[in-house]
């Protein structure tokens, strides 16, 4: 029974380490995600101030 | 914005995998309550309804990885990469999963953790062809020529794969080989399976959206060296 239980909580842990680990890749992307999307706002404001100047 | 990164495969939700979670509820419940206790090796045969579903599922993953690199060898779409990195992944974890718990189970059916017996030698044999996969990887920078040199090992992997499955039929060992099994075994293994494929199958796409993401923020931070 042991050795049983051993089985499970093994699966259980590398599964939940898994997901953990893809939760955080999801959250790094985010981060990314953001500051690219801040950047290219930043230009696309640049560019119609100097088309407007 | 130029370029604009995908809502779709930004960040998609975890109700995916969460679902396939309840999903094997019921399949860990056949397993430990409706399946009948094996007369021989008692409680510990259970360890079955685990082991065998992540030996499908590593082989399901080396045959997927072969599969999506031979069409990126093709059509060279990154995309097709991606699909081969993801479940490259989460076949090694079900391949790792495996040798586990088929080492406790061997531990009590024959006394050892480990035997250079022909199907677990190949297992093996397949883990390491994972294990150098994701080392390979890491030493290529360049996405296409990492995506070519990887689907070749990949292949390499595929072509374990038949030994494996073959390896108690063509070499004489010790692993069991297909039982005849009481019907509720059965019915558990197979609802087992098909919980422990739909859970993986759904990280696999998780992952291959998260590389798709990874790649778009790699393109748009290349054309703005400030980011």
């Amino acid at each position: 029974m042991g050795a049983l239980l051993v089985a499970y909580s093994l699966a259980l842990a590398a599964a939940s380490a898994y997901i953990a680990w893809l939760a955080v890749q999801n959250a790094r992307l985010a981060v990314r995600q953001k500051a690219l999307r801040r950047i290219w706002e930043e230009r696309a404001r640049a560019d119609l101030h100097s088309k407007a100047a | 914005m130029e370029g604009s990164i995908s809502t779709r495969s930004s960040l998609r939700s975890f109700a995916g995998p969460l679902l396939c979670l309840l999903l094997l509820g019921p399949a860990l419940l056949m397993s430990f309550l409706y399946a009948p206790t094996e007369a021989t090796m008692g409680e510990v045969q259970r360890i079955l309804y685990l082991h065998v579903p992540m030996a499908w599922c590593g082989l399901a993953g080396c045959l997927a990885l072969g599969f999506c690199g031979t069409l990126y060898l093709f059509r060279r779409n990154l995309a097709w990469d991606h699909w081969s990195q993801a479940a490259a992944e989460v076949g090694w974890l079900c391949s790792t999963l495996n040798l586990a718990t088929g080492s406790l189970w061997a531990r009590q059916a024959w006394g050892v953790w480990w035997t250079w017996e022909p199907r677990l030698t190949f297992t093996l044999v397949l883990w390491l062809i994972y294990a150098g996969y994701f080392l390979l990887r890491a030493s290529l920078d360049e996405p296409h020529r990492r995506a070519r040199v990887s689907a070749l090992l990949g292949l390499l992997g595929v072509a374990d794969v038949p030994l494996i499955l073959m390896a108690t039929r063509w070499f004489r060992g010790v692993h069991p080989v297909s039982p005849e099994m009481d019907p509720r075994m059965r019915l558990t293994l197979l609802v087992s399976g098909l919980s422990f494929a739909a859970f993986f199958a759904v990280l696999t796409r998780l992952r291959r959206d998260q590389l798709d993401v990874a790649e778009q923020c790699a393109a748009l931070e290349a054309q703005e060296p400030t980011c």
